[in-house]
């Protein structure tokens, strides 16, 4: 092998090395969602994230109790008030009417936060920012108005 | 299919490989967005979400959407790599072997999820990172042995050549041109034939899961076998007793399309 094929090789080995370095780099500097949701969250608010047409109820954006209680009906997180992610997979939905354990996990590239429960029935949310203190989850709803609902929790443990 | 290289393919070799890897591609991204919530056989979208990864700070995402991106570069680099290298010696070999890399890494991901998924975001992430790499080493085989004229794993450039060709064949000039009709019934067959792919694997995976992986695989079995298949057929028809195994070799080696006369097609371009 003469010098330029070494140097050749040496050049692209660099390269991918850097970029070796700087994936691992990158994934050092944060946690794995699947790490920072794990604890106690308290759901703050709804509202709003982007919405087709202002309706009467949704001109600053924030979802009434009537509405959410029809947006929630459909959905297993009805009336939850606080989240308690285990890191085993499970999550514990509790309201002032009881508690209801169902599975989660987390799916692309975290973003996305599937709830499965009764088995196979599964719904997806976009976890659309995660870090130390909060969490804002979206879902699609259209309910009184279409457009994207937006769920922002506190950590609390 | 995938003896002929470059310029001495004609129209019907690059219709026959962009049907069958369209198809490959449109059912592995549809399989990947249903199962994973991501794509795997385009990179635009996953660079603008790099770009937006990196202004929110979520340096977890960009690390593996930059491990995404990378492993589709890996593969087309290794594709062509493998083609450069072993073409002189043996250009089906060459080119048969980024399939093969691409049947390992998609029934991988087929057994694996049928057996060991337990649908955590590593497992979610490494799968993702495989069929990325497969569609990678497809789009590398299949642009660099048709000149660039077959790109099948997505369809950003193909759309946007179709629009191009639909507006010249407004004048008549265009639409008798053998060239620019040839290009459109390859840019129109390579994406219809991605819908139905795509379509189709919706439906699989709610009926087969993870054996849909099985069935992309069998496709790309077919595009190995077809060229090696065609030629011993031909051969035991013209001259049986002749057949040997030194023959066997030349048809594998693909160097009896050399010899062959040429038959009157279209050019690819």
């Amino acid at each position: 092998m003469n010098s330029s094929a070494l140097k050749t090789i040496a050049i692209y080995l660099g390269v991918f090395g850097a970029g070796l370095c700087l994936f691992v780099l990158f994934l050092q500097a944060s946690p794995s969602p699947e790490t920072l949701i794990v604890g106690e969250w308290k759901e703050l608010s709804w509202s709003y994230e982007k919405v087709d047409q202002p309706a009467s109820d949704v001109i600053d954006k924030t979802i009434s109790s009537n509405v959410k209680e029809a947006i929630g009906n459909r959905l297993v997180i009805h009336q939850a008030e606080r989240w308690q992610f285990f890191p085993n997979g499970d999550l514990l939905l509790i309201s002032d009417a009881g508690e209801r354990m169902v599975k989660w996990q987390i799916k692309g590239r975290g973003h996305i936060l599937q709830l499965v429960y009764d088995k196979d029935t599964a719904e997806n949310y976009v976890l659309a920012e995660l870090d130390n203190g909060q969490m804002n989850l979206h879902f699609e709803t259209d309910v009184q108005a279409r457009g994207i609902a937006k769920l922002t929790f506190e950590r609390l443990n | 299919m995938l003896r002929k290289f470059s310029n001495s393919r004609t129209l019907n070799d690059n219709i026959l490989l962009g049907v069958l890897t369209a198809f490959v591609a449109g059912m592995v991204n549809i399989g990947s967005l249903i199962i994973f919530f991501s794509f795997t056989s385009n990179v635009t979208g996953h660079y603008a979400i790099l770009a937006a990864e990196v202004v929110k700070g979520n340096w977890y995402q960009v690390a593996v959407v930059f491990g995404w991106i990378f492993l589709f570069f890996f593969g087309s680099f290794t594709s062509n790599l493998l083609i450069i290298n072993f073409n002189k010696k043996n250009a089906y070999f060459a080119h048969a072997i980024p399939l093969v890399l691409e049947i390992i890494c998609l029934m991988t991901v087929g057994i694996y999820g049928m057996y060991f998924y337990r649908e955590s975001l590593t497992e979610t992430e490494l799968l993702m990172a495989l069929m990325l790499f497969a569609m990678g080493l497809q789009n590398g085989l299949t642009a660099s042995i048709s000149n660039f004229a077959v790109k099948t794993t997505h369809l950003t450039g193909t759309t946007t050549d179709l629009g191009i060709l639909m507006s010249m064949f407004t004048q008549r000039q265009f639409r008798m041109n053998p060239e620019l009709r040839g290009k459109a019934k390859l840019l129109g067959s390579i994406t219809l034939s991605y819908v139905i792919g795509a379509i189709l694997s919706g439906f699989a995976y709610y009926t087969i899961g993870f054996k849909m992986f099985y069935l992309v695989s069998v496709v790309l079995v077919v595009v190995i076998m077809y060229d090696f298949n065609k030629l011993h057929i031909k051969r035991l028809l013209h001259n049986p007793k002749k057949e040997n195994v030194t023959e066997r070799a030349k048809v594998a080696s693909g160097l009896d399309s050399i010899r062959q006369p040429k038959k009157k097609e279209i050019p690819a371009f």
